[in-house]
């Protein structure tokens, strides 16, 4: 994304939203950034592992960093 | 079964802002088409249209200002109709239609007008200042998905990454849309042809979808009359008749914004195969085959769920030159589409089918032509309305 509708988002871009579907379930889907940005590791299908992005006091927001191999 | 017929219809201008407020367009081009159809106000007695949107952003929704619906139509001509009904999902106008074909075939109705309008508000169509995110919003907002752009990135870049397509095969696509808008005299985008190289200078804005991908917010207004093929025969233009319909939605509940490629083409392959049965009509009878394009990359979408080509074969189709209508390629952007007239949310295709099957396409008219798709929004939430002339 190199661009959003949303505030709050505007130091973040351009940031990448991944579709990330859960082991736990599947077609269990959560959207989030994938904090890495950019990279050759960046297709479909590759691994990811969860984060948790401090935005305020008591609130994260879970986001993705590429599965190290 | 009573077989529905177009009889008549008009298209205002399409412009970035209209001087004339939403309402006022909306009851004049409904006058107009009234009248284009022979027929007199005091005749109408249903109303159907699909009034949604903008809904995205900060927006407030006024009937009549950024909105306009069937009742405020009625209302607004002094009718108290028999039959007034609008279409809520995204598939809009192909609900409405439905809707029209519904009311004119039970008797609900004998004259069944169909509007559009569409408003382009002020400030940017899908801003919002939400602070607080709530309901379906809670699971995309923080997580910095909104808006249509993302949106349809998502599956696009699923369809790049597993098929193929390059950049300069989505600029033929659009290259084509305006195209045929710049012929188009009511268009927005009336004598503005784009290159492929304006196209591929162009910023990505959710990577690979640039402005171009995307159709221009307007304010328009188009509307149809609808009524029995006996009735349509004593009007005064040659009756285009709706041959079938089809819709498809996915199964699986998905957070809102969030659409995957295999959703959108399941829909689709059901879209084709309910339509070719309830229409009785087979791709090769397709003279006109209009496809949906407020995204780009819908093109491809339709194209592979119509089956005019393999799954994950419509860049290679588009690349070669299959949809360059002056060419002899496929004539599904010869209405201009939404890229080429402006975000009139399906309008584009079904006017291009009623103009060329009632014979009225003018310079743009084109010869032997029976039968025609207007395809509508996004398969997996739209739908496809068939119509022939005979």
């Amino acid at each position: 994304m190199r661009d959003t509708f949303l505030p709050g988002f505007a130091d973040d871009v351009p940031y990448v939203l991944v579709d990330v579907e859960l082991d736990e379930q599947t077609d269990l889907r959560v959207v989030s950034r994938l904090l890495d940005g950019e990279g050759p590791g960046l297709r479909v299908g590759a691994a990811v592992r969860v984060d948790f992005d401090d935005v305020a006091t008591g609130t994260s927001i879970p986001v993705f960093r590429l599965e190290v191999a | 079964m009573t077989r529905v017929a177009i009889a008549g219809y008009a298209q205002s201008p399409i412009v970035r802002n209209a001087d004339t407020p939403l309402g006022e367009l909306a009851v004049q081009t409904v006058r107009d088409a009234i009248a284009d159809a022979g027929l007199a106000v005091t005749q109408i007695d249903g109303f159907t249209t699909g009034s949604l949107l903008p809904a995205m952003g900060d927006h407030a929704s006024r009937d009549g200002v950024t909105c306009v619906t069937s009742d405020w139509v009625a209302q607004q001509l002094g009718v108290n109709p028999r039959f007034a009904a609008g279409f809520q999902g995204h598939g809009q106008l192909s609900g409405a239609t439905m809707l029209a074909v519904q009311a004119v075939a039970t008797g609900a109705a004998d004259y069944v007008v169909l509007h559009r309008a569409l408003h382009n508000p002020a400030g940017r169509y899908h801003q919002t200042a939400m602070a607080y995110a709530e309901g379906d919003a809670q699971w995309v907002a923080p997580q910095g998905l909104w808006g249509p752009l993302a949106m349809i990135a998502l599956p696009y870049n699923e369809y790049l990454q597993r098929y193929g397509g390059r950049r300069e095969t989505m600029a033929k696509i659009v290259v084509e849309a305006r195209r045929h808008g710049a012929r188009i005299p009511w268009s927005v985008w009336h004598d503005r042809p784009l290159t492929e190289d304006e196209y591929l200078a162009a910023p990505t804005l959710a990577d690979p979808i640039c402005r171009f991908d995307c159709d221009l917010p307007v304010d328009g207004v188009a509307a149809f009359v609808f009524t029995t093929e006996e009735r349509a025969r004593d009007l005064p233009h040659p009756p285009v008749f709706v041959a079938g319909y089809a819709q498809g939605h996915p199964t699986v509940r998905r957070a809102m914004l969030h659409w995957t490629l295999d959703d959108i083409m399941g829909a689709g392959n059901e879209i084709a195969r309910r339509l070719w049965r309830s229409s009785g009509l087979s791709r090769a009878d397709i003279d006109v085959p209009q496809l949906y394009d407020g995204f780009a990359p819908f093109i491809y979408f339709w194209l592979e769920s119509l089956g005019y080509c393999g799954l994950g074969e419509a860049h290679a189709l588009v690349d070669s030159g299959g949809i360059e209508a002056d060419a002899g390629g496929l004539p599904v952007l010869t209405g201009g589409g939404a890229l080429g007239n402006g975000r009139m949310h399906g309008v584009p295709q079904l006017l291009e089918c009623y103009l060329q099957l009632s014979g009225r396409a003018g310079e743009r008219q084109r010869v032997g032509v029976h039968a025609g798709l207007a395809c509508h929004s996004s398969p997996h939430f739209g739908g496809v309305v068939a119509y022939t002339n005979v």
